[in-house]
C-alpha cells in the first residue's frame, strides 16, 4: 500500500508490550486477517476509522456484545433489508483492544440501479408510515425490555423443587439457566435489531437534506440545519425534567431545606418521612423513577456506565442543584417555546431564500421527511442504550452472582472479562458441575485468566489508538459514517496532517462547528462519567465523547469539546439545546488540551485555540 | 408642485420610480430613506435643474455650435474628444448658476445646516444619472459653504462631458450636447470605518449569507483597492457570524485640515483591530436584510460608521443597488425535484454524497 497515500497498514500495528495473546479475548472474526492473502489485501484497501464515539475505552470482552449486535444490525438494514443503493454494511475489527470500523460501498452502477428500485418500495413504506410504525416500534422494544426484566437468573437449588416432579416439568433449573442466558443474549441482539429498524433511513433522510442544503446554501452551517430538523420535545430530556419537577415540588411543599441539608439521599428520605409534605415528596420521587432513572451516567455502551438507579446520588445532587437555582430565582426550564419559534422562523426564512419553485419543493419534501424521522433519531438512545442496557447490565450482574457463589469469579465485576461465547461455556461448566456434583473447572481456569485480562485491558489504556488505519478513499458515501462519526474527506485530511505533529505541540484544533458561539475559559478534561462532578461553573468540558445523561452539567459549563462525533452526536444536540458553543470531532482534544489550560472555543467556525 | 418639474428636492421626497426626476442614485437614497434606513440627509438637483442651467446659461447652444463645427473631426479622430471635452467643461464651469436655482440651493443648504446643527455642513456632491453611462463622473467630498456647493454642482454637471462619456453618446447616436443627470448633495459622513455589503455571498452566490467588507476611514480606499479589507460573513437568517477575517490595514483616508481627503498611516495597534464592533456588524447586517426585503432582490450596499454619532445611529448607508452578477444567473434547480421525498433520496443515494 506504500504507493497510495493513507494511514498505517492495519496489519502492521505493533501490540502493546505485555499484552501479547490479547486476541483470544475476542471472537476470531474481529481480528485482522493473517491466514488469507486475498482478504488481507481487501482489508488494506479500506478506510478503518477508530470508533471512539462509542468506544472511548478499550473493549471489555463481554461489552463487545453491543458491537456484535450492531455489526449485524446496521449492516443488514443497509444491505439486505432496505437496499440502500450505494452502500452495504460496516465492517468491524479490533486492534489492541480498540474498535475500528470500515464502511463498505457499492460501485457497480448496474447493481446500484437494481437496488434503487427495491429501496423506493421498501424505504418508501417506512417514510410514508413512519409515525405509525414508530408507535409499533415502541411496543416491540418495551415488550423486549419487559421480557428481560422478568428473567429470573437466581442461583440453582441444592435439590429441585418437587413441582419439577409432580407437575412433570421434565427439565431442570440448570437447563433453564442456560436457556435464560441464551434468551437474555438474544433479547439483547433483538433490541439492537430494532435499534436500526429506523435509524439508517432517518440518517439517510438527514444526510440527503444536508447535501441539498450544501448545494443551495454553500455557507449554511450544520448547526442551523439541525435546528430546523430537530424535534422540540425530546425523550432524552425527560429524565432531567423529572428532576426539575421534583425540585419544583420540593419548593412547593416547602421541603427544599430538608433536601438540601441532607448529604445523602437516604438521610433526606428518612428526614422527609417525618412530615406529611415530606412523604408526599418521597412518593413523587419514587413515582418519577421508572423508567427514567435507567438514564445512564455514560452513553450506556459500557457495563460501568451506571444508571441513575445504580448511582442514585447523581440525580439526587441534580435535584439539590435545581432547588438552589430555583431559590435564586433562575429558570430551570428548557426554552421550549423559543426553540419552537426559532425552528419555525428558520424554516420559513430559508425557504424564502430559495429562488426557484423546484428547489422550494425539494427543500420542503426533504425537510418534511427529515423532521418526521428526527424524533426517532434523537429518542431511540433512551429506549435502547439507556433503558434496555440498564436492565440488561443488571441481569448480567444477577448471573455474575451465581458465578461468584460457585467460585468462578472473585467478584461480580469479573464477569465482563469473558466474552459472551465464553460465558455460555462457563455457564455450561457451572451447570454440569452442579448436575454431577463434581468440582467445576471454571475457578481454576478463569481466576488466572481474568487477572491476566485485567492487566491487558489496563495496558490497552496506555495505547493511543490512531484515528484511522488503511487507505483513504476519495469520497465517503455511507450516511452513518458522515453523520454520526463526522468522517468526511476533510476530517481525514486533517487527521493526516495532525499525524505529523505530536498532540502536545498543537495550539489550534479543528472540528465540526456543532453549536454556535464563542467562549473563552478554563478547560477540564473529563475521561469518565465519575469525573463529571469535578466540573466547575463556567469551565469548558473536554471529553472523548459525552452523553445526554450528563445533562445537569450542561447547566454549569461554558462550552463543550469532543474528540469524536458529528453534528448529531450527543454533545452537539445538548449544546444546541442549551445555547452553548460546541466543537465536536476534533480528533484529539483530550490529548492536546490539559485541565486548567485557558482555551477559546469557536463554535461558529469549529475551532479550538489553546493558550499554551 | 409636480415632482418632475421641480429643480431641487429633499432626498426623502424621491422613490424608486423617480429615476427620470433625479437619477438612480438619488432615487435609491430616497427609497432607502422611505424604507426607514439610515441614509445621510441631503438634497438633490433634478434633471430639470440641469436642463435649466444648460439653456439659461446658453451653454447648450454654444456646445451645439462647437460640435457642428467639429463633428467631422470628432468622428475621425478619437483623440479630438479630449480637446472637445476640455473646451466644453471649461465652458460650463465659467457660467453662473441661474438666479432661481441659486436661491433654491441656498435655501436647501441653509435648511440642511440647521438640521445638522452645523454652520457649514460638509457635503458630498455626486452625480446621479438616470441610465448607466461609462466614464466616471466627478464626485466632490467635504464641500463646505453655499457658494462652494454651487461651484461643485456645476463641476459635476460639467463632468458629464468627459471624453469617454461624449464618445459613447456619439457612437450610440445619443444627444451629445446634453445629457441630463441629477446631483446628490448629501451630508458627509465622518467615517470611522466604511465598506461594502452584499446580501449574498459574492464568491458563490449563496443567498443565505451576508457578506461585508470594511476598512478604517473613508470608503474610497476600499473602492480603489489600496487596502485589504476585513471580511465578515453572516447567516442572513440567524445573523450569526460564520466567518470573520480581520486583515492588516496599513492606511486609511481621512479629512485633512483643509477639508480635503488625505491618506494616513494606521497606527500599529489599530491596524489589526476589526473595523466593526460586534454590535455594529450585527446592526449593519440587519439593515442589509431590511434593504433586500424592501427591494426583493439581493443588494450591493455602501456603508459607513460615523465617528460623531453614537451607536446605533452611527451606522449610515450611502448607497444600495441590486447585485448584478449572481442575481442575473438564472440557476436551474440544484437537484431534480420530481417525485416523492423517497424518490429524491433514492436518486441522491445512488450518486453518493461528496462531502
Amino acid at each position: 500500500m506504500s504507493e497510495k497515500r493513507g494511514f498505517k497498514d492495519p496489519h502492521e500495528v505493533a501490540p502493546v508490550p505485555g499484552t501479547e495473546g490479547w486476541e483470544r479475548m475476542y471472537p476470531y472474526y474481529y481480528l485482522f486477517t493473517t491466514e488469507d492473502r486475498e482478504m488481507e489485501t481487501h482489508e488494506d484497501k479500506l478506510l478503518w476509522y477508530y470508533d471512539g464515539l462509542h468506544y472511548p475505552e478499550p473493549m471489555y470482552p463481554f461489552d463487545l456484545i453491543w458491537d456484535e449486535a450492531w455489526y449485524m444490525a446496521l449492516s443488514q438494514f443497509n444491505s439486505r433489508i432496505f437496499s440502500i443503493p450505494a452502500s452495504m454494511g460496516i465492517d468491524h475489527r479490533i486492534v489492541n483492544g480498540y474498535l475500528y470500523i470500515a464502511p463498505i460501498g457499492i460501485e457497480d452502477p448496474e447493481i446500484i440501479g437494481k437496488r434503487v428500485e427495491e429501496f423506493m418500495k421498501r424505504a418508501g413504506y417506512y417514510y410514508e408510515n413512519w409515525n405509525e410504525l414508530y408507535d409499533k416500534w415502541k411496543e416491540k422494544v418495551t415488550d423486549v425490555i419487559k421480557k428481560v426484566e422478568q428473567l429470573d437468573l437466581s442461583d440453582l437449588p441444592e435439590l429441585e423443587d418437587d413441582s419439577v416432579v409432580f407437575a412433570s416439568k421434565g427439565k431442570s433449573s440448570g437447563f433453564e439457566l442456560v436457556r435464560k442466558y441464551n434468551e437474555l443474549i438474544n433479547y439483547g441482539l433483538e433490541a439492537w435489531q430494532y435499534h436500526f429498524e429506523f435509524l439508517n433511513l432517518g440518517y439517510a433522510a438527514y444526510v440527503i437534506l444536508a447535501d441539498f442544503c450544501k448545494k443551495v446554501f454553500p455557507g449554511m452551517d450544520d448547526a442551523t440545519l439541525s435546528k430546523m430538523v430537530g424535534a422540540v420535545d425530546v425523550i432524552l430530556f425527560k429524565p432531567d425534567e423529572q428532576l426539575k419537577n421534583l425540585a419544583k415540588l420540593a419548593l412547593k411543599l416547602g421541603v427544599n431545606e430538608t433536601i438540601k441539608q441532607s448529604a445523602k439521599l437516604d438521610d433526606a428520605l428518612t428526614a422527609l418521612k417525618e412530615s406529611e409534605e415530606g412523604r408526599e415528596w418521597v412518593e413523587a420521587f419514587e413515582n418519577a423513577q421508572y423508567p427514567w432513572f435507567y438514564m445512564s451516567t455514560g452513553t450506556g455502551w459500557y457495563h460501568d456506565h451506571w444508571t441513575w438507579y445504580d448511582k442514585i446520588e447523581i440525580p439526587f445532587n441534580s435535584i439539590k442543584n435545581y432547588i438552589e437555582m430555583l431559590e435564586k430565582g433562575e429558570s430551570i426550564d428548557r426554552p421550549i417555546e423559543q426553540v419552537r419559534e426559532t425552528k419555525e422562523r428558520l424554516v420559513e426564512e430559508y425557504t424564502n431564500l430559495l429562488t426557484n419553485e423546484e428547489d422550494k419543493a425539494t427543500f420542503q419534501k426533504l425537510l418534511g421527511v427529515a423532521q418526521t424521522c428526527f424524533p426517532y433519531v434523537e429518542d431511540h438512545c433512551f429506549y435502547i442504550e439507556h433503558w434496555f442496557h440498564g436492565v440488561f447490565w443488571g441481569k448480567i450482574r444477577e448471573l455474575a452472582k451465581v458465578f461468584v457463589n460457585h467460585g468462578f469469579f472473585k467478584d461480580v465485576e469479573d464477569i465482563w472479562y469473558l466474552n459472551r461465547y465464553e460465558l455460555e461455556q462457563a455457564l455450561y461448566d457451572l451447570v454440569t458441575s452442579w448436575a454431577t456434583g463434581v468440582k467445576p473447572r471454571g475457578p481454576s481456569y478463569w481466576h488466572s485468566e481474568i487477572e491476566w485480562r485485567k492487566g491487558v485491558i489496563q495496558k490497552f489504556r496506555e495505547f493511543a489508538p490512531p484515528p484511522a488505519l488503511g487507505a483513504t478513499p476519495e469520497t465517503i458515501t455511507e450516511p452513518f459514517t458522515i453523520m454520526l462519526w463526522g468522517i468526511t474527506s476533510n476530517s481525514m485530511q486533517q487527521w493526516l496532517e495532525a499525524g505529523a505533529t505530536s498532540p502536545e505541540e498543537v495550539s489550534e484544533l479543528k472540528g465540526f462547528p456543532a453549536s454556535p458561539g464563542v467562549v473563552e475559559g478554563i478547560a477540564r478534561i473529563v475521561r469518565s462519567p465519575e469525573e463529571i462532578n469535578e466540573l466547575k461553573e463556567g469551565e469548558i468540558l473536554v471529553a472523548s465523547t459525552t452523553s445526554p445523561s450528563w445533562t445537569p452539567v450542561f447547566n454549569k459549563i461554558g462550552a463543550a469539546i469532543t474528540d469524536v462525533g458529528g453534528i448529531m452526536s450527543h454533545a452537539a444536540i445538548v449544546c444546541r439545546e442549551y445555547g452553548l458553543p460546541a466543537v465536536v470531532g476534533t480528533g484529539f482534544a483530550t490529548a492536546a488540551i490539559k485541565t486548567g489550560q485557558k482555551i477559546k472555543v469557536d463554535g461558529d467556525k469549529g475551532r479550538v485555540y489553546i493558550d499554551k | 408642485m409636480d415632482k418632475s418639474k421641480r429643480y431641487v428636492l429633499w432626498v426623502e421626497e424621491l422613490c424608486k420610480d423617480d429615476i427620470y426626476v433625479a437619477g438612480k442614485k438619488c432615487c435609491n437614497l430616497g427609497e432607502m430613506r422611505q424604507a426607514g434606513l439610515p441614509v445621510p440627509p441631503g438634497f438633490v438637483l433634478s434633471l430639470e435643474a440641469y436642463k435649466k442651467f444648460m439653456t439659461d446659461s446658453g451653454v447648450e447652444s454654444a456646445i451645439l455650435e462647437y460640435l457642428n463645427k467639429n463633428m467631422a473631426k470628432l468622428k475621425q479622430d478619437v483623440g479630438m474628444f479630449d480637446e472637445a471635452s476640455a473646451y466644453i467643461m471649461n465652458l460650463l464651469e465659467s457660467k453662473e448658476m441661474p438666479a432661481e436655482l441659486k436661491e433654491l440651493i441656498y435655501e436647501y443648504y441653509e435648511n440642511l445646516c440647521e438640521q445638522c446643527a452645523l454652520p457649514e455642513v460638509p457635503l458630498a456632491v455626486r452625480s446621479s444619472g438616470p441610465v448607466s453611462m461609462p466614464g466616471q463622473f466627478d464626485t466632490f467630498l467635504n464641500v463646505r459653504g453655499k457658494d462652494e456647493v454651487i461651484k461643485k454642482i456645476i463641476k459635476v454637471w460639467a463632468s458629464s462631458f468627459n471624453a469617454r462619456a461624449m464618445a459613447y453618446r456619439l457612437q450610440r447616436g445619443l444627444q451629445v450636447e446634453s445629457s441630463p443627470i441629477g446631483v446628490a448633495a448629501i451630508k458627509m459622513v465622518n467615517a470611522k470605518s466604511s465598506g461594502v455589503m452584499f446580501t449574498l455571498d459574492p464568491l458563490n452566490g449563496d443567498r443565505s449569507r451576508i457578506f461585508i467588507e470594511g476598512s478604517w476611514g473613508l470608503g474610497e480606499s476600499l473602492v480603489s483597492g489600496q487596502v485589504t479589507p476585513d471580511k465578515y460573513i453572516l447567516d442572513k437568517v440567524t445573523l450569526e457570524v460564520s466567518k470573520k477575517t480581520v486583515c492588516s490595514k496599513e492606511m486609511e483616508l481621512v479629512y485633512g485640515p483643509e477639508g480635503d481627503v488625505v491618506p494616513r498611516k494606521i497606527s500599529e495597534d489599530r491596524r489589526n483591530a476589526p473595523c466593526l464592533s460586534d454590535e455594529e456588524l450585527l446592526q449593519l447586517a440587519r439593515y442589509g436584510k431590511t434593504i433586500e426585503k424592501h427591494y426583493g432582490v439581493p443588494q450591493d450596499i455602501e456603508w459607513a460608521v460615523d465617528v460623531d454619532l453614537p451607536f446605533p445611529n452611527n451606522i449610515i448607508l450611502l448607497q444600495a443597488r441590486p447585485e448584478t452578477i449572481w442575481s442575473k444567473k438564472q440557476s436551474g434547480p440544484a437537484i431534480e425535484s420530481k417525485g416523492s421525498a423517497t424518490e429524491i433520496i433514492a436518486r441522491q443515494l445512488m450518486q453518493g454524497i461528496r462531502f
